[in-house]
């Protein structure tokens, strides 16, 4: 006999839910099905599902531990629960099913249902003051049914409430940011943010959260809000499935959230894709994104929609990191170990942020635990790492500690390329991260950062250079509407080079950068519809020019010395969040920027309309410290919208105006490892940079598939480009070297994820195009004739595939294509002598290009075993870099050959590159 | 196993035009002349060939408004034919030519006071080639200057060597319409003296404030891998005192691929003399027309002793003298050792090695 009735019954996916609303008549354990074999031959899920229906049960468990078999029960008259048993036994899962009909199905355990039916009883209403009260049931390693409930049922309240909470990891206790909190109702997403908090006004009644976070899995809470109050979510991270890889960040962000032109990337996506020497690598893994390139391998630094790569910055927990590369720019200068995610916004950077035109790339550091202590490294054929966490106070306080270093250069003597065999390298980076809540209206957060590297490259250039770098915040709730963080950075970059290429005129030279930062960032809460976020920062520079040291002493050559340079950057920033509807919103944002070039410095002024030069210099003024020499205000905008279409479709539109008061100071292709960093000052304008970005959004079949599309139109004014053959290492009077100009860059991009299962990965594809104009009526300060040239990294197409697959639990497959055009070149268009010495003569910039490149790449990963009680978990990779040994070129150059011209390709990694690397952490899986 | 693979390899580049431009190599000094003019036009990069400017009109100006005419002497070589004429110090010059209905000028250029070359002097010196299994062997010239009064000064070293060499072998006999017929001077093309001009551009900016002398600042390095050193070497030092700007454009000359099999190379350019079309300022003209104060200083070395020169040296072929009839004339033999041999004719006379057997006046043994 079936039953056929409950009108009542809801969607499928507020099932979970239902348990709570509806009163249902008691089955117990003691229930029987009749006539089970009707329901034989149908796949366990939609079994699930009739049975669901059809007997008012509602089943929990973990889609992930029972496959998507065939059910056979042959109706032997037992009880259901031995049936489940019996066809669950494979998978080793128990049943149990307590008294409202809910089934429970657990690995190994079985619960005491009767415990939970009063547990019910106490807590369903149990309200205690403006606390949180988690109304989860935790088994050992589940959670299942998810309420809570926000404050006091007794308050009288009218209007909006303030609900703040903190998103966290229910096993490690670590802070999640980048958590999305949706609300079903309102049709409303935020996020948590780099301290795992979040806030939102909202007024009484019942609401469906539904979390999710790059780490873990979609879990849904009905919340039920009384009066303000906190409200703090556990999320289960990576038991789920092991090697799972979630991509980016999630799904509702896509569609629903106000960001736009946004990356996020998980710690864990770092780990599976394939890598160089298998030395995971962040900044690498955000190349694979649409509209982010290099101009190749071993150049520093990236280049996000058109913008050169000093357009970039890169914040370890707040720290500005200035140099970003180990080893010519093949490794990332943070330890991968110790991030927790990185995301990058390449337009619609919030008011917060000034002073960089193109992207703003934030690099989490993970949370110490706070519970246990912990420890984990690996090592692979360059470096080794390791990393301990642990509680400073138990749930109150930790730190992580995150090393890595080279530990042998012995890798390089294989190499058949004599100025790599005779190199030495050697680098090292380290992560302090320091996290205490005094209490609850006040945390502290200390985060220390330390890179070096030392390379001597054939004994023709010996590179030294290093980070440091310090934050301080403080954050202070004054009440549930208002907080405050407050911010004391320190960084400091330096370098020196000591350059024997010309072994006549061998030199050193050496630069350094101190940034010393104040911020303060308010965030209020007004009600549900509007959000400030408001405050100032401060930034402090001083640069040590550095000098330029002739080596060779028998000439008698002048050392040059540049000097020091300061200057001060000041921003006040209005962010506005609006919800004009639940499915329109506005950002608006403004920022002022005050910016002085400070004393001392001597000043040349030069003739106006010239060629500024030694010969044009008119007047000379001497500043004195801290005196100020040029200052520069100017406004930049924020906007954006979005427009929800429907459920799944969203279009968002974006301006966005900024400034940029620093550059830097290397004129090559590739970014070198040594180069300087500048500011802007009585001769040298400010960058300035507009952005246009319109984008439509889609996620489809359930969910488990996004799509976008972002097309943006960008306009640079004041560029910085240098002077043909201009000679910055010598160069005392930097504006005597360089032209401004202007950069235009469009594009569209092109990205579908699929977020879950067994396979998963992404597939972008990104036009675009960058071009550079220096047109001036002098002659000579023209580049290119003044005709409009391609950028040095313009690719105008680039299609990268990234696919993850699950082979099976413990053992999972990564691979990512690359493809994209080659980047320009200029060629000579004739040749000729002056005296004796044969001379190419070139004439357009960039007019040509190099090969297209492409690359394949893939790994291997196996997990140890997942015994609970074990000393150490380890993890293999083994990975593949140009599986295809396609000689990728990186440049094309030409030599002169007994009077022949002749022209030659290199390439960086021409044969498939394979590394080995193993990863541990002490105890078992979990500990991960 | 980083860059184990990091590779080179030829590649053609599909490079789909060329321009042809007027290229101008001039000079003035206050030396004696005569002083040449030697115009040309840019190639092609696969077929590399000096094609002259024939029939311009070359004239060099001063400031002062007088002029002289140079003329064609050989397929666009210009000369000055009146010897007597001289740049002065502290008059300004300037080159102007017509050519093909287009006027093509450099700016007025002051002719700076020279600074004297005080000393040229070698050392013995080893050097690593990587393409050759041994070191090579040869004198590093080196040059000291004082007296350098200007605060800042630009330097151009053009160098002119001269070497004497000897051939292979002797002619002791011809072979002319199937006979064997003896030379009748033997050593006729046996020794040669050969001048070229040092296709190196060496060049430093002085400044005054560190010190008023250059002190053993290296210019030319001679080795054991050609005939240079052979028998006795002679370098001819001419130090210019330059403008700023023609210093800039020789330094980018002597640049411009310093670092192109780099990882890191700068955006390469088209490099701009200071010559320019009158009527067309867009039209690229390259090369330059150099003035400077100028002073000589000729200097002689012979081979270094014990020294093994490693150049590609010519093998009697003995059997080759039964079959004569097939070598391409002139047909030379020597008797060696072991009998009659020829060899290819560059191997018995050494004019064909672009040598002269008239020996150089200012020559000394």
């Amino acid at each position: 006999m079936i039953f056929k009735i409950n009108k009542l019954i809801p969607q499928f996916i507020f099932l979970i839910l239902t348990v709570f609303v509806f009163n249902f008549t008691s089955f117990g354990q003691k229930i029987k099905i009749n006539n089970i074999e009707k329901y034989n031959n149908l796949k366990w899920e939609d079994w699930v599902l009739k049975i669901e229906k059809d007997y008012k049960l509602n089943f929990y468990y973990n889609p992930d531990s029972i496959p998507n078999f065939t059910v056979i029960i042959k109706n032997d008259s037992t009880l259901f629960k031995n049936q489940l048993n019996q066809i669950l036994q494979p998978f080793k899962i128990k049943a149990s099913i307590d008294q409202k009909g809910n089934v429970f199905l657990l690995k190994n355990h079985e619960i005491k249902t009767n415990i939970f039916s009063s547990f019910y009883k106490k807590e369903k209403y149990s309200t205690d003051n403006n606390n949180s009260v988690g109304k989860y049931l935790i088994t050992k390693n589940e959670i299942i049914t998810k309420t809570k409930i926000v404050g006091d049922k007794n308050k009288k309240v009218t209007g909006d409430l303030t609900v703040t909470g903190v998103v966290k990891d229910f096993y490690k206790k670590t802070i999640i940011s980048g958590a999305t909190i949706f609300i079903s109702e309102l049709n409303k997403a935020l996020y948590s943010d780099e301290n795992g908090e979040f806030s939102i006004n909202i007024k009484k009644g019942e609401y469906i959260f539904i979390l999710e976070s790059p780490e873990s899995r979609q879990e849904k809470y009905k919340v039920t809000i009384y009066s303000s109050g906190r409200l703090d979510f556990y999320l289960e991270t990576n038991l789920i499935s092991i090697d799972e890889v979630v991509i980016s960040s999630n799904q509702y962000h896509n569609v629903k959230s106000n960001q736009m032109g946004f990356e996020n990337i998980s710690a864990k996506l770092i780990e599976i894709i394939p890598s160089v020497l298998g030395e995971r690598d962040i900044i690498k893994v955000s190349l694979l994104l649409p509209g982010i390139q290099s101009v190749g391998e071993g150049s520093a630094g990236i280049n996000v929609r058109g913008s050169p790569a000093d357009q970039n910055i890169f914040y370890l927990n707040h720290i500005p990191i200035y140099n970003t590369s180990h080893f010519f720019g093949f490794f990332t200068s943070v330890n991968s170990d110790a991030i927790d995610n990185l995301t990058i916004y390449k337009s619609n950077i919030p008011a917060e942020y000034g002073g960089k035109l193109s992207s703003v790339i934030n690099i989490n550091a993970k949370t110490g635990d706070l519970k246990k202590f912990k420890a984990s490294g690996g090592i692979n054929p360059i470096t080794g790492r390791l990393m301990i966490e642990g509680p400073l106070k138990k749930d109150k306080g930790s730190f992580l500690i995150a090393a890595r270093s080279t530990y042998s250069d012995w890798i390089l003597k294989f190499i058949q390329n004599e100025d790599i065999s005779n190199s030495k390298i050697k680098f090292a980076d380290g992560i302090v991260n320091i996290s205490y809540e005094i209490n609850q209206n006040n945390h502290l957060k200390l985060t220390g950062y330390y890179s070096f590297d030392k390379v001597n490259f054939a004994e023709r250039n010996k590179y030294d250079y290093q980070n440091k770098g310090l934050s301080f915040s403080l954050k202070h709730f004054f009440n549930k509407k208002l907080k405050t963080e407050f911010f004391i950075i320190h960084s400091e970059y330096s370098s020196t080079d000591e350059n024997y290429e010309d072994p006549s005129y061998p030199f050193k030279q050496n630069f350094k950068i101190n940034h010393d930062e104040l911020k303060i960032k308010n965030s209020y809460n007004i009600n549900s519809d509007h959000l400030l976020v408001f405050g100032f920062n401060s930034i402090y520079y001083t640069l040590d020019k550095g000098s330029y040291i002739p080596l060779n002493l028998q000439l008698h050559l002048p050392q040059i010395n540049f000097g020091i340079s300061k200057a001060l950057e000041n921003g006040i920033f209005l962010n506005h969040e609006w919800n004009i509807s639940p499915s329109i919103s506005l950002l608006t944002g403004v920022r002022y920027n005050i910016y002085s070039k400070l004393g001392p410095e001597k000043v040349f002024k030069y003739e106006k309309n010239s060629v500024i030069n030694e010969s044009s210099i008119i007047d000379t003024v001497n500043y004195s410290n801290n005196k100020i020499i040029k200052t520069y205000q100017n406004p930049d905008i924020r906007i954006s919208g979005k427009y929800i279409i429907n459920e799944d479709f969203s279009v968002k539109v974006g301006y966005n105006s900024i400034h940029q008061y620093t550059y830097m100071l290397s004129n090559t292709i590739a970014i070198s490892p040594f180069y300087k960093w500048q500011l802007s000052d009585y001769h040298i304008k400010p960058m300035s940079g507009q952005q246009l970005t319109v984008g439509f959004y889609s996620n489809f079949l359930n969910n488990n598939y996004e799509f976008s599309f972002e097309t943006y139109y960008k306009k640079i004014k004041n560029l910085i480009q240098f002077k043909d053959g201009a000679n910055i290492t010598f160069n005392k009077y930097i504006e005597t070297d360089i032209l401004q100009g202007d950069l235009d860059s469009y594009g569209f991009e092109f990205m579908l994820k699929k977020k879950f299962g067994k396979l998963n990965g992404w597939i972008n594809y990104t036009f675009s195009n960058a071009q550079n104009i220096v047109k001036n009526p002098i002659l000579e300060n023209n580049i290119n004739y003044g005709l409009p040239y391609n950028a040095d990294y313009d690719k105008p197409h680039a299609f990268n595939l990234v696919a993850n697959y699950e082979i099976v639990k413990r053992f999972s497959a990564s691979a990512n294509f690359v493809y994209s055009t080659g980047r320009p070149i200029t060629y000579p268009t004739g040749v000729y002598y002056y005296s004796g010495v044969r001379v190419f003569n070139y004439t357009k910039r960039n007019e040509y290009r190099i090969p297209d490149y492409v690359r394949l790449d893939i790994s291997f990963k196996i997990e140890g075993n997942l015994r609970s009680k074990k000393l150490i978990h380890g993890t293999w990779i083994f990975s593949v870099y140009n599986l295809l040994g396609r000689n990728n070129a990186y440049a094309i150059f030409f030599k002169n050959e007994n009077g022949l011209i002749k022209s030659y390709k290199l390439s960086i990694f021409a044969n498939p590159v394979v590394s080995l690397s193993y990863n541990f952490n002490l105890g078992n899986y979990e500990n991960k | 196993m980083i860059f184990n693979n990091s590779c080179i390899e030829e590649f053609t580049p599909d490079i789909n035009k060329y321009d042809y431009n007027l290229v101008v190599e001039g000079q003035i000094t206050n030396l004696s002349g005569p002083y040449t003019v030697k115009l040309s036009q840019t190639s092609p990069l696969d077929s590399v060939i000096l094609k002259p400017v024939k029939k311009a009109q070359v004239v060099i100006e001063d400031d002062s408004g007088n002029t002289i005419t140079l003329t064609e002497s050989k397929d666009g070589l210009y000369s000055t034919l009146n010897s007597d004429f001289k740049g002065t110090v502290g008059r300004k010059y300037r080159l102007k030519i017509n050519y093909n209905n287009n006027s093509y000028s450099s700016n007025f250029i002051t002719l700076k006071e020279p600074v004297e070359i005080q000393d040229i002097y070698t050392e013995v010196e080893k050097r690593d080639i990587n393409v050759y299994p041994y070191e090579s062997y040869g004198y590093e010239f080196f040059i000291d200057s004082e007296d350098i009064t200007a605060d800042t000064s630009y330097l151009y070293w053009e160098m002119t060597e001269t070497y004497k060499f000897n051939s292979e072998f002797p002619i002791d006999f011809i072979y002319i319409s199937d006979s064997i017929m003896p030379y009748p001077n033997p050593m006729e093309f046996y020794t040669c003296w050969k001048t070229n001009l040092v296709p190196e551009i060496v060049i430093h900016k002085h400044i005054k404030q560190t010190s008023n002398n250059i002190k053993k600042l290296p210019l030319y390095y001679v080795d054991n891998l050609s005939r240079k050193l052979t028998i006795r070497y002679s370098l001819l030092v001419k130090q210019l005192n330059i403008d700023a700007e023609t210093y800039l454009f020789l330094n980018r000359i002597a640049n411009q691929d310093n670092n192109n099999q780099s990882l890191y190379t700068t955006q390469p350019y088209q490099i701009k003399g200071n010559m320019y079309n009158i009527n067309d300022e867009n039209e690229q003209v390259l090369g330059s027309f150099i003035v400077g104060g100028a002073s000589e200083k000729r200097i002689f070395v012979d081979r270094p002793i014990g020294t093994i020169f490693h150049y590609r040296h010519c093998s009697p072929d003995y059997e080759g003298v039964s079959h004569l009839n097939t070598f391409q004339p002139p047909v030379y033999l020597s008797s060696e050792d072991l009998g009659l041999a020829t060899a290819n004719a560059i191997c018995f006379d050494c004019r064909l090695r672009g040598g002269s057997t008239k020996k150089p006046d200012f020559w000394t043994d």
